[in-house]
This record gives C-alpha cells, structure tokens and sequence, in this order.
C-alpha cells in the first residue's frame, strides 16, 4: 500500500497497553471507541451509554441475540444510523447491548467500532508504528 | 440556654408555619422536633416551588412514572429471553428445516405478529432494507440462520 491514508491515528494508551481507539460522531456526540476486528456490528455500546445519544426508532420488534467472548449470550437492540469518522461517513448497524441482564458491567464491555463500519475501507494496522490507517478501497 | 435558644427558634418557626397553613395541629406539632420541623418545610420550597400547581405536580410524577414503565418494560423484554424461548425461536422452528437448507448463514427478518418470514439477507441492514420495501412495518425481529447469535463481540 503506496498512496496516503484517508485518515489514520496513533494508537491511544490505556491499562498499559496502546491500543486502536478512534473518535467517532455519532449525531451530535462523539464517542471514542475500540476498534475491533472480533466485532461483526457497526458499533458495540451499552444501554446506559445509548441513553446519552439520540439514536431513534429501533429497527428490532424483540432483542437479538448477541454472542460475546467468553461464550456468553446476551441481548439487544439495533438502529441505523449514520455515524463519521473525521469526515468519513457511513451508514452502519449500532448494537445497543443489555450487559446487566447476565450479570456483566457495562464497563466491562467496552464501546467497539467493528466490522460493518471497517470493511468499507481497507483498513491497516501498523502494530510497530502503534498506528491505524484507513484507505478508501479501489 | 441553648435549650431556651432552641425552643424560642422552634416556636417561632412553628408560628409562622401556622400563619402559612402548612400545619394545622397543635398536638402533632408538639411531637415534632426543630429538624422534622425544617425539612418538610425546605423540601416544599426546593422541590415544589409555589408557582407549581398541584395539578402540575401531579402531571410531573405521571411523566416520570410513564418514564420508568417503559424502561421497566424495556428491561422485561430483554431478561425474558433468559428465561424461556422467544416469540422469534417459535416462529424460526417451524420455518427451521427450509431456512437452514437454502439460506444458512443468512439474516432472516421476521413479522412476529403475522408469524411470517419477511425477507432474508447477507446482514440486519440488508434483512431490514428488504423487508421495509414488502412491509408498511418499520421493526422487525432477526435471527442468523443456523446460529444461536447473530452478532459476536470481541
């Protein structure tokens, strides 16, 4: 990959570790969220985190099934909406998730950035620069 | 003579309370020492300014009650699917055998109150864009075919 990045940032410090935290807008709000390639939606938020954005009509009749890491199933809602990354704006699927149903803390869920956001651009993570970059694809 | 202090403070509060109309008897009153005295008192003037009227208090608390049935009800749903099988896994088994033969992997969106498979799609936007063009219905529920999950996280 030759040609310039349409956006790219310096992985942030957290618990010790650099990790690929990206500011997202979402409406008027921006959230900073873990990008995350394990994460199949748009976004990854909690309940009590949604009640900070106005998200809208939700486009689910009963809470969907979510999977998460350690095996656990547990429940949510999904909207649409469009959300922007310096700029780049895509429509993408927000899985607003019910962690206190199975016992999990919300905090222990962080806010992700996954795959139907990602897999519109080529995205590249530079692990020894400590950077992600996004292109847009061809 | 802080006692003294005390009391001629709680009487003269206690007057000027009757002159107001918050208390009526005399006998209650007695029971009532100068904190139980104020804190009724400070409450009325913080939470319920006079301007309100009763009316308009009773309005607040209806709001705020509708508030807390929604988010109640908003939670009951989610906690019901830890308990027995959903409206959405009732409709998916009879259609079951099919879906998972020709669509596995696949979103399908479900109408659950005409009990119909709606539209199927590679993802919940795809599902929901195909959907809201068959059906004057806005929400739908969803089910990966052949999966327990639709999403994973991390």
């Amino acid at each position: 990959m030759n040609e310039e990045p349409c956006y790219e940032k310096e992985y942030l410090k957290g618990n010790g570790y650099y990790d690929p935290f990206l500011d997202i807008i979402i409406g008027n709000n921006k959230f900073t969220l873990y990008a995350d390639t394990g994460c199949n939606s748009g976004i990854s938020i909690s309940n009590e985190q949604a009640k900070k954005l106005d998200l809208g009509e939700k486009i689910t009749q009963e809470p969907i099934d979510v999977k998460v890491a350690d095996g656990h199933i547990i429940s949510a809602d999904i909207y649409i909406l469009p959300i922007e990354l310096n700029g780049l704006k895509r429509d993408v699927e927000i899985c607003v998730i019910y962690p206190e149903i199975k016992d999990f803390k919300p905090e222990e869920i962080p806010p992700l950035l996954g795959r139907d956001f990602l897999d519109h651009f080529d995205v590249l993570f530079k692990g020894k620069d400590r950077k992600i970059q996004f292109f847009e694809p061809k | 003579m802080e006692e003294e202090l005390l009391y001629l403070s709680h009487k003269s509060l206690r007057k000027k309370m009757r002159e107001w109309g918050i208390i009526k008897s005399e006998y209650l009153l007695e029971e009532l020492s100068v904190p139980a005295l104020i804190l009724p008192l400070s409450w009325l003037l913080v939470d319920f300014p006079s301007q309100i009227t009763l009316e308009e208090k009773v309005k607040k608390l209806e709001l705020t009650c509708k508030k807390f049935e929604t988010e109640i009800d908003e939670l009951k749903k989610h906690l019901r699917m830890k308990t027995k099988p959903s409206k959405i896994d009732i409709i998916y088994e009879k259609y079951k055998s099919e879906l998972e033969d020709k669509y596995f992997g696949k979103i399908v969106a479900i109408d659950i109150d005409e009990e119909i498979i709606v539209s199927i799609g590679d993802d919940i936007k795809d599902a929901y864009n195909k959907a809201i063009k068959k059906s004057d219905k806005k929400k739908f529920a969803y089910k990966r075919i052949g999966y327990d999950a639709i999403y994973r996280l991390m």
